[in-house]
């Protein structure tokens, strides 16, 4: 393929990458919207390039292939591995032959592997990836029915591959089209390696079910997963605890930061994040506060406040979720080191989406100022005393049954639906729960 | 035909697409630039190439279609899209003897150019047969429908001291003060619609992410291009429009009337651009309901003050 | 310079085809679509059927009420116009319009036309 000048300035142009999150990935990749170099987009119609970070066994291997299918040519597929894990095509039997990229442990310098795979591919360097499905429509359709394109009667058969949607009753008296669909798990919000089964009316959720897709044991990726897992077996500076929690709050607020289309402010809370994860330096808790003076001005909190309420009184025991609903259950305080270090619990009201937002900023700057003062004085944390994960205690992490958060949420627009589960930060079980470790 | 209205009819096309061309560009690179200066990662001068760089990638890539679209529809949204861009230009008026569409009722030509433009962006969401895009499209027409009306009454109220719907009388008429100052509510209601319709920033509700890109999330290769250069051009006729209405158009000192007109349209650009990037997307369902009991009142407001201004 | 109507359309024309030679030019050379290639993207997800539907909007009560401002646009126009010959007196029509589609607007707000769930 001859490289024509269009080619060599598309080759320059910031990378599209179309992340994909599997098992053990936690909220990792957002942080590479803080490189200039790439841009992470919503759709991978956009993307040249497919990021699958993480472990993809169990329903995540066929969403992969799915969104892996769906990039448009020309297009490659980069693997984020855990160090040590098994190989890519060790969980996913049939996985795709073709020769892809792999970046082992979160060390991996992931930018420039992605970078060098764009300009690879647009130099023609790198064929570009075939497809991992089989080349025919969902339903066999040519031929059949009344005019051959596969249809019976009015709203019958399988016209072009599918059937057509049919009708249901609804609150305002009307019977319209009801759509299901299964949404997810690479979608900007819903909870990690999560599929939402909803039942739409026009854009309100008529039904929503969440069903978590990691398998358990699933090698850990993300190093704030890694680190709160090490703390619950051995002793762990307080000082890179904190950093941890620092680094996934931070990254909590991207992804709604991004939900909410401030796509310059998701950069920005993402090299916040990995100035966090970076070392002893870190990053100063004003600029975390001065996020928060742009959080405030961006309207953000206004157009999600009253979003996300759960009825009667909060279902969260513990982590943040609760937190932000006014409940003071936070397990640092019952441990000795925390409290030399002068722990004081942060608190807001309201349990809105609103207040979610507000928490995990506001614990994300007392956890850097928490680090900072550990570090000075060398504070340790000792497995024998409680652990409070970013999630909530361990070892129970806190959470509620998804399906308490999937009734709340029926009835709802989808865009609220979505803002409420991206404030929430949930985690499948299978993140936190200890692997088979007696209490 | 005359060999006058022969030349007429090229030079028409030539000039609107001159300027779309280069607003369009120019809104390209006060995004990268604002990305860049909200995010932190500074401000550097390959800003100005990002563009072609990210134009000339779409061009590259493959354009997929989806099972069964209506593919006459999703091809003919973004013509559509940009010829409204087009035709709204043209009544815009750049010196005092000068617009490419001298049109008595410049306002009407707005109107419709408005409406059309809803149906448009629809049927680009439309046309795919595809769950998120479908959504985004009719999530889209309630806001479009609502900033729709508040628009027309904000432009009507900037017809009433020039006596005229033309735009060109409009201009004349702010000869000795602009609109945004004779009557304050206009411009910001104007920024607020011009965002709305043009669905950019908050009001981003056609191609907003929490739907993966919206109507745009099938969109790839030149379909993308295509879009993304039809949203643009819409932008830039939005400015154009709201520095003859509101700013003065090519009132102004010592430089030519057109050098004013593009001086004003970039700067306009400049805040919508901006406002993109620092504030969050609105709910659609608390924006209509916004827009019906708050900024239509206002517009009445601004409606009878521009009268009682009007009258001698 | 046209200055009629005629100009406005020739210049929508051209628009229209600029981007149509702007596609054509592009898609030249494209691999066809490929089935898996052509599945709607649903974040890694699957839907049984079409997206086309029999699509409940909810603002259905409002589009009512937009329809009746549309017809006091189509008053106004004219109206602009004149305006300022008539002096007050069509000041005070025009409010006394307006008052009464307000109180329209007023009734369908009570009424939850602008509520969508």
């Amino acid at each position: 393929m001859a490289v024509s000048a269009l080619h060599r300035l598309a080759a320059a142009a910031p990378v599209p990458v179309f992340v994909a999150r599997g098992a053990g990935a936690g909220l990792l990749g957002g942080e590479l919207a803080a490189d200039r170099r790439l841009r992470l987009v919503a759709s991978p119609r956009q993307a040249t390039v497919v990021l699958a970070a993480g472990h993809f066994g169990g329903g995540l291997g066929p969403a992969l292939d799915r969104v892996h299918d769906q990039l448009p040519h020309p297009r490659a597929l980069v693997w984020w591995r855990a160090a040590g894990g098994p190989e890519p095509g060790d969980d996913r039997p049939g996985a795709l032959d073709h020769p892809a990229a792999v970046v082992h442990g979160p060390g991996g310098d992931v930018a420039q592997v992605l970078v060098d795979t764009h300009r690879r591919l647009l130099a023609g360097d790198q064929a570009t990836a075939p497809d991992a499905g089989a080349d025919e429509p969902p339903h066999p359709f040519e031929g059949r029915g009344d005019h051959g394109q596969g249809g019976e009667g009015m709203m019958g058969g399988v016209p072009f591959g599918r059937p057509m949607a049919m009708t249901g009753d609804d609150r305002d008296g009307l019977a319209l089209g009801q759509v299901s669909a299964d949404l997810g798990p690479f979608l900007v919000g819903l909870p990690a390696a999560t599929v939402a089964r909803v039942t739409f009316q026009g854009e309100v959720v008529q039904a929503l079910e969440l069903r978590p897709q990691a398998v358990p044991e699933a090698p850990v990726l993300d190093p704030v997963l890694a680190r709160f897992d090490e703390a619950r077996h051995r002793p762990v500076p307080v000082a890179e605890l904190e950093r941890a929690r620092a680094r996934h709050h931070l990254r909590a607020v991207a992804e709604c930061f991004r939900l909410a289309g401030l796509w310059a402010l998701a950069a920005r809370a993402a090299s916040l994040a990995r100035g966090a994860g970076a070392g002893v330096a870190g990053v100063d808790p004003a600029a975390v506060a001065a996020l928060g003076r742009r959080l405030r001005a961006s309207a953000l909190l206004a157009s999600w406040s009253g979003v996300g309420t759960f009825p009667g009184r909060s279902p969260f025991t513990g982590g943040a979720n609760a937190r932000a609903a006014g409940l003071a259950a936070d397990a640092r305080r019952g441990d000795p080191a925390y409290r030399a270090l002068g722990f004081a619990m942060v608190v807001q009201h309201g349990g809105d989406a609103r207040a979610r937002l507000v928490q995990r900023l506001a614990e994300a700057r007392h956890a850097l100022e928490l680090a900072s003062r550990a570090a000075d004085v060398g504070a340790v944390h000792h497995p024998d005393h409680p652990l409070e994960t970013p999630w909530g205690p361990a070892p129970d992490g806190g959470s509620v049954a998804l399906e308490v958060v999937a009734a709340a949420l029926a009835g709802a627009d989808w865009s609220d639906a979505l803002a409420t589960l991206c404030s929430l930060d949930l985690v499948p079980d299978a993140a936190v729960a200890p692997a088979g470790a007696a209490p | 035909m005359s060999p006058a209205l022969h030349a007429d009819v090229w030079a028409a096309p030539l000039i609107v697409g001159t300027v779309l061309a280069v607003g369009a560009y120019l809104v390209a690179v006060l995004d990268a630039a604002a990305t860049r200066v909200v995010a932190g990662t500074g401000l550097a001068p390959d800003v100005l190439i990002e563009p072609l760089r990210r134009a000339a990638l779409l061009v590259v890539q493959q354009r997929v279609v989806t099972e069964r679209p209506d593919a006459a529809s999703w091809a003919l949204a973004p013509a559509a899209y940009a010829g409204l861009a087009a035709a709204g230009l043209a009544v815009v008026p750049w010196s005092p003897s000068f617009s490419v569409a001298d049109v008595d009722a410049g306002i009407v030509v707005w109107g419709t150019v408005e409406s059309l433009a809803v149906v448009a962006v629809f049927l680009h969401g439309w046309s795919p047969n595809s769950h998120q895009p479908l959504m985004a499209a009719y999530r889209y027409v309630a806001v479009g429908l609502s900033c729709l009306l508040v628009s027309m009454f904000v432009l009507i109220a900037v017809a009433l001291p020039a006596e005229s719907l033309a735009l060109n009388a409009i201009v004349d008429a702010q000869a000795g003060l602009w609109n945004v100052v004779r009557h304050p509510l206009g411009l910001p209601l104007f920024a607020v619609v011009a965002l709305g319709i043009t669905f950019w920033g908050p009001m981003d509700l056609a191609d907003g992410a929490d739907l993966s890109g919206g109507t745009s999330a099938e969109a790839s290769g030149s379909q993308r291009l295509a879009w993304q250069g039809a949203r643009a051009a819409m932008l830039v006729s939005f400015a154009a429009l709201g520095s003859a209405a509101f700013l003065g158009g090519w009132h102004g000192p010592v430089l030519p009337g057109p050098v004013w007109m593009a001086a004003k349209t970039a700067a306009l650009l400049a805040l919508l651009v901006a406002a993109g990037h620092l504030v969050a997307r609105v709910r659609a369902e608390r924006f209509v309901t916004w827009c019906w009991t708050v900024l239509l009142p206002l517009a009445f407001l601004d409606l009878v003050v521009a009268g009682l201004g009007a009258l001698p | 310079m046209l200055t009629t109507l005629a100009s406005a359309a020739v210049v929508t024309a051209a628009a229209g085809l600029a981007v149509a030679a702007v596609r054509l030019l592009a898609d030249r050379g494209d691999p066809a679509s490929t089935w898996p290639q052509r599945a709607p993207f649903l974040g890694g997800g699957w839907s049984e059927t079409h997206a086309w539907n029999q699509y409940h909007p909810r603002y259905y009560p409002m589009t009512l009420v937009f329809i009746a401002f549309e017809m006091e646009m189509m008053f106004m126009y004219p109206w602009a116009v004149v305006f300022v010959r008539q002096g007050a007196k069509a000041l005070a029509e025009m409010g006394m319009f307006l008052a009464l589609l307000s109180i329209g607007i007023v009734y369908a707000w009570r009424e939850g036309a602008f509520r969508w769930q």
